[in-house]
């Protein structure tokens, strides 16, 4: 009886902790991210689309192709179908 | 206890525990599921839009507490099964039908993307239909 109560309540607890330690209130849905040599650089929302590929870009013709990433932290790489980086210039 | 007892018993605490991490993220993210919503399926009336934003997590913890407390563990499955078909329903109509996929930023398991949350999605529904013939179609 004990067990049929205590286990879901852990559970409860135990879940609660993990969502709210997880939750990213810090990513903007406006902007997305890239890492440049002069640091991480804010850029507009790119709509990539669903895939398999690293979602880029490239901020020059036939310059370096930046990863693009949700968050300022460079944690969550988007990802894309197109294999040709997006042009920003 | 058997092998197929301890499934029966531990199965919906973890589908429960997967609900409400859900429900839960949903709700502390806020602003980022209602954009989501927002980008994602053709409805622009922002009421409804927060409605939605609001309803969908309450109806996932609602389904996770089903599923981890009340005795007719069968009800919170056949309400888990009905929340991943509208669930399956909508990724499939994202990645088939509209032009445009919002970001991954704004799901709830981001490594896997949205193609992931498919599979993701059915598998956990075939699971639970698994669960649901082992334990008898019957409420109880």
């Amino acid at each position: 009886m004990k067990s049929k109560f205590l286990i879901p309540l852990l559970a409860v607890i135990f879940t609660t902790a993990m969502s709210f330690t997880t939750a990213r209130t810090v990513v903007n849905p406006d902007f997305d991210f890239i890492s440049t040599d002069a640091g991480v650089v804010r850029i507009s929302e790119m709509q990539c689309g669903a895939g398999t590929l690293n979602c880029s870009v490239q901020l020059e013709p036939n310059g370096t192709e930046y990863q693009v990433f949700d968050d300022e932290d460079l944690t969550v790489a988007k990802n894309t179908n197109n294999p040709n980086p997006i042009e920003l210039f | 206890m058997e092998t197929k007892a301890y499934i029966l018993k531990i199965s919906p605490v973890i589908v429960g525990i997967l609900f409400l991490y859900t429900g839960l993220r949903k709700l502390w993210e806020g602003d980022l599921f209602y954009h989501t919503l927002l980008n994602s399926i053709n409805i622009k009336n922002q009421l409804i839009i927060e409605g939605l934003s609001l309803g969908i997590p309450i109806v996932e913890i609602i389904t996770s507490l089903t599923l981890l407390f009340y005795p007719k563990k069968n009800i919170g499955l056949y309400i888990s099964l009905i929340v991943l078909i509208v669930y399956s329903g909508y990724l499939i109509n994202l990645l088939f039908f509209q032009e445009e996929i919002p970001c991954t930023c704004r799901t709830i398991l981001p490594l896997l993307g949205w193609y992931g949350h498919l599979y993701f999605t059915l598998s956990l529904f075939l699971f639970l239909i698994g669960l649901l013939q082992l334990r008898g179609l019957k409420i109880k």
